[in-house]
């Protein structure tokens, strides 16, 4: 209980200042209810893994943190500025938060490198070849500087899925988000993709990800936040909510997951 | 694991809260207007703004085409007296018989009217769901029909094998509806009771002999009955109108599969003449305009004939018409055949099929349902297209519409006849696009 | 009857009239003439169909996709009345219920007392040119070239230190001045030619006929319907996601339309836009049905009924048509293949 309480107040962490904080989130489709009045609140440097099974809004959750998706009811802030639906929201999103998806979005019309150099130049007002530089910078750092003038239809999806990180780490954002980003992999290409995302875990990056890997949670996560039918069930460090759950809903859902 | 959750004596029952319904209405009648008409300030002016515009527009036609037209009068001059801004529908109503049928005479109509009955009554069965081969009742449509229709409608002195095939064609439709009734009352076909008779003279493919067997004796007793009756003649001049049009478009789509077939597999062809000679037809067709191709049919042909020969303008056209919707169909026939995976092709070679038998057994029957869709498709073109022949003098509908501006009693009525035959095609072609569609959906989801 | 092959005919001299045309003819001219008469207007009427379908079409299909539902409505039903309807009757009705009835050259329906619509067509300035005109042309040119240079130059500069240039207005300011300047300079030589009504007609000027107004706005419609459908499915082809993609990293709405869903959306519109041109090009044959003077009508019909040259009259029509449509076919593979290359 005590740790719950702990974590539910992470202002007091050691990492400082609050990095996304989101109170009372409502959402509806139609009339369906996907987002029950979900709280947190995201300390700077803080890695989140939000798990839980199909369904459970997690997805919904992290694309409303971004404003991919509206939503009714509730606030979403980040480093203490609420986001409304106007330019300095977009301008405040665009320069904190980096998001990656499952079926990657790598541009198509455009080279590997491109992909990566389109954003600092014609949001940064980057020089061309400096942007060509830090591109080829970040390239190398997840491993594929060499497939730089290729086009995405020419890689592997787990090649794609390091460009997609590269090309958000371009614009260089202090959060980052990631919507399941291993589901559509083939499993050898599932270790490249988390092998990047645990370096950037080092790197001290804010990080959210929506994933099934239990092994990377433990490895990385500070905390664990389990979805369900659209609400948070429990929070806490990934020994507590992985190892010894409180609820019924999640230790059914780790052994589940855990028997495949 | 397990061990760890018998030490975690109790866990805690998570119930999931209720579903709540939101503040803001964003579902149901409601929510659909806000969010498709007046979900902000600018879609709500759009909204309105568009209303506005369409009341503007529709008022002025609804009044033309209904509130003020006229329906009966017996010249224009009367129609302009009742109502001067109104459509003079009345003078539509004489033509319609002419929009109809052309020139063709009023007490001898019924021999269209039969054509296409029988016509319809062909392609019926093939909706029917207990009916069997399905594709062997459309094959022989396609091949017999059109002789009975050309006897029905023409008429007058024909050969003998003419008149032979058409009672035949006449014999098999009446055995396909026969057969259909018997299955649906005794769940036998007329050929299977025969089956045991035919069993005495030969062992194998008794089905079929039997089936021959009945055909050629109703033909030969059809024939008999029919021996006296002669069909006034009826020039293909006089035919026209709406019936003209069916005829072209119907002979072009299905002289056009055939056509289109044989260009495809030619352009596939290995042999060099072959593939060379499709691909130049093809490619010649497919790049001009279609009157050119009309014009040429009409003013080179006649070149090509001895000037004894006497070549109707009806055969020309078909021709021309037969060989341009050919080209088209080969492209889209190509397709088709491009979509069949290669997997296909390599299991009827190790199944030791050649060629033709790998062609007509697996692959074309393939190709050919995923080109339903498409194949409707090209004939809603061509059936547009063939308004086209009005332009070398041929009394189709468009022709015999804009005739009626220069009949002396509803002389200057241009914008009624033209307004009523477009919507005749666009209910046709709509329903026929709209039904494409769904067969594409069907199709694509049957994969 | 049978006359031996052969094209020495294009010599003779033609001795009928062409209501309409741009290059200049007389009936002493030869069936050469008649030829290239006849292909000019075609391709005039052809390259203003192209370019105004293209315009309505992109329109229509933006329309369609409208989150507005009742506007997404109207174009959807448009597309479908236009497209079920055959063009001919279109072209028809265009011509014998909409412009034959306007109102005779005196009662002219007048814009701004320039452009005219009546019912011999529809009349708007032309500019002359006089014999020391040249030099305003030349000058025009160059400061065209000039500026399209320097706005290069400015893409990559910007692109190069990340700043943007100041100096493209500017600039073609200065070039537009001096193109003033000269213009002034060397006595005003180009003016233009209001049409005025003299009589029972229009002089100066230029002028399109009512067949070539009806048959234009006809397949300019029909067209638009083709495109505009053609134009929602390929921008509908584009995967939400490289919406949602471009967001996430920051690009607006409007940079998300230029950098990611118009490049991507050519791709997927390009190749049947270009064969709707080219169906464009063979069906602006159908003028012939109102007798405006294109290939098919001023060589098929009249020039074919003098002379009896079937053989020969058919080939060269049927030969401009595939000329046509062959080089540019030739451009589109050899695109294609570039664009596969890169998908892989």
């Amino acid at each position: 209980m005590n740790s719950e309480l702990k974590n539910t107040h992470p202002d007091n962490d050691q990492s400082g200042r609050t990095a996304i904080k989101v109170n009372g989130l409502n959402k509806w489709y139609d009339e369906f209810h996907v987002l029950k009045d979900i709280s947190l609140s995201v300390s700077e440097k803080e890695i989140i893994v939000i798990c839980g099974p199909s369904g459970s809004g997690k997805s919904t959750f992290i694309r409303c943190i971004n404003h991919l998706e509206p939503y009714q009811e509730g606030s979403i802030s980040i480093f203490g500025e609420k986001l409304a639906k106007n330019k300095q929201s977009a301008a405040l999103i665009r320069d904190n938060i980096g998001m990656l998806f499952q079926n990657f979005n790598l541009f198509p019309h455009l080279t590997i490198l491109e992909n990566c150099t389109l954003g600092p130049i014609w949001l940064r007002n980057i020089p061309e070849d400096q942007a060509i530089e830090q591109a080829t910078a970040l390239l190398d750092r997840v491993g594929i500087a060499k497939m730089a003038p290729k086009y995405p239809g020419q890689i592997s999806g787990g090649q794609q899925q390091r460009v997609a990180i590269a090309r958000s780490l371009a614009m260089e954002p202090k959060i980052m988000l990631f919507d399941e980003p291993t589901s559509a992999l083939d499993p050898e290409m599932i270790k490249e993709v988390l092998d990047v995302m645990i370096d950037l875990a080092g790197s001290g990056m804010t990080m959210i990800c929506v994933t099934h890997e239990m092994q990377f949670a433990h490895q990385v996560a500070d905390r664990v936040v389990f979805m369900a039918e659209g609400e948070i069930v429990e929070t806490g460090p990934p020994d507590q909510v992985l190892k010894n759950p409180e609820w019924d809903r999640t230790s059914q859902f780790l052994e589940h997951v855990l028997s495949h | 694991m397990a061990k760890q959750q018998t030490q975690q004596n109790e866990l805690l029952k998570f119930v999931p809260r209720p579903n709540r319904p939101p503040i803001t209405i964003t579902y149901g009648p409601v929510g659909w207007l806000k969010k498709n008409l007046f979900g902000n300030i600018w879609n709500t002016l759009l909204t309105v703004a568009v209303f506005s515009l369409l009341f503007l527009l529709l008022k002025p036609f609804l009044e033309w085409t209904v509130l003020k037209a006229v329906w009966s009068a017996s010249t224009r001059r009367e129609c302009l007296e009742i109502s001067p801004d109104g459509a003079c529908w009345a003078g539509i109503f004489p033509w319609v018989n002419n929009l109809l049928y052309g020139l063709y005479p009023d007490n001898l109509q019924w021999r269209v009217n039969l054509g296409f009955a029988i016509g319809l009554l062909w392609f019926l069965p093939l909706a029917l769901k207990k009916v069997h081969q399905k594709m062997v009742i459309a094959l022989m449509g396609v091949i017999l029909f059109p002789f009975l229709a050309n006897y029905l409608f023409l008429g007058g002195d024909r050969s003998i094998f003419h008149y032979t095939i058409a009672c035949s064609a006449f014999a098999y439709l009446l055995i396909v509806y026969v057969n259909i009734v018997l299955m649906y009352l005794c769940g036998k076909r007329l050929e299977q009771y025969l089956e045991p008779f035919m069993a005495r003279f030969s062992q194998k493919n008794t089905t079929f002999l039997a089936h021959v067997t009945i055909w050629l004796l109703v033909t030969v007793l059809i024939a008999f009955i029919f021996r006296n009756q002669t069909l006034e003649h009826v020039p293909v001049d006089a035919w026209g109108g709406l019936f003209l049009t069916l005829i072209i478009s119907g002979v072009s789509i299905v002289m056009a599969l055939p056509i289109g077939i044989i260009l495809a597999l030619g352009r596939r062809s290995e042999m060099v003449i072959i593939k060379w000679f499709s691909i130049c037809t093809i490619e010649l067709v497919r790049s001009v305009p279609m009157i050119t191709v009309l014009f040429m049919s009409v003013t080179m042909l006649p070149l090509f004939f001895p000037n004894t020969m006497e070549l109707n303008k009806l055969a020309q056209v078909l021709v021309a018409v037969c060989l341009f919707a050919g080209a088209y169909m080969a492209e889209t026939v190509r397709g088709g055949l491009q979509a069949i995976p290669r997997g296909q092709y390599d299991a009827a070679k190790s199944m030791g099929l050649s060629y033709w038998p790998t062609m007509i057994l697996i692959i074309l029957p393939q190709a050919l349902r995923a080109m339903i869709p498409n194949i409707v498709t090209s004939f809603i073109s061509l059936f547009k297209d063939t308004t086209l022949v009005s332009i070398i003098g041929l009394f189709d509908i468009m022709l015999m519409a804009r005739n009626i501006a220069i009949d002396k009693n509803w002389l200057g009525l241009h914008a009624e006849p033209l307004v009523a035959i477009s919507i005749l095609f666009f209910v046709f072609c709509y329903t026929m696009s709209q039904y494409s569609q769904r067969l594409e959906k069907k199709l694509d989801t049957g994969r | 009857m049978e006359l031996p092959f052969g094209f020495g005919f294009i010599s003779s001299t033609a001795g009928f009239d062409i209501g309409w045309s741009i290059i200049p003819y007389d009936p002493t001219m030869s069936y050469g003439r008649v030829y290239l008469v006849g292909i000019v207007n075609t391709l005039i009427l052809s390259a203003l169909i192209i370019l105004f379908s293209t315009i309505l079409g992109f329109v229509v299909g933006i329309i369609r996709l409208s989150r507005n539902y009742l506007l997404a409505q109207c174009a959807r039903w448009y597309v479908e009345f236009i497209r079920n309807i055959p063009l001919l009757i279109q072209i028809v009705f265009w011509f014998i219920v909409v412009f034959s009835t306007l109102p005779a050259p005196k009662k002219s329906y007048n814009f701004l007392d320039i452009f005219f619509l009546n019912n011999r067509g529809f009349y708007f300035p032309a500019p002359v040119f006089e014999p020391n005109s040249s030099w305003t042309v030349i000058v025009t040119l160059l400061a065209c070239i000039c500026s399209f240079i320097l706005s290069r130059k400015s893409r990559t500069y910007r692109k190069r230190r990340g700043k943007r240039l100041p100096i493209l207005y500017p600039s073609l300011l200065a070039l537009l001045s001096f193109t003033a300047i000269v213009f002034i300079a060397t006595g005003t030589p180009i003016h233009w030619a209001v049409p005025t009504l003299q009589g029972f007609n229009f002089q100066d000027g230029f002028f399109f006929p009512i067949a070539f107004s009806a048959a234009f706005v006809a397949m300019t419609i029909y067209r638009s319907a083709t495109i505009g459908e053609m134009v929602r499915a390929g921008i509908q082809s584009i995967d939400s996601g490289q919406i949602e993609a471009a967001a996430a990293i920051g690009f607006s709405p409007f940079k998300t339309l230029r950098l990611i869903i118009v490049p991507q959306a050519a791709r997927a519109i390009l190749p049947p836009l270009i064969n709707i041109w080219l169906t464009i090009v063979k069906e602006s044959s159908l003028a012939v049905a109102i007798g405006f003077p294109e290939l098919v009508s001023v060589f098929i019909q009249t020039s074919l009924n003098q002379t009896g040259r079937a053989i020969e009259i058919v080939m060269m029509v049927m030969g401009f048509y595939m000329c046509t449509s062959l080089s540019i076919s030739f451009v589109m593979n050899r695109y294609n293949k570039r664009i596969q290359i890169q998908e892989g």
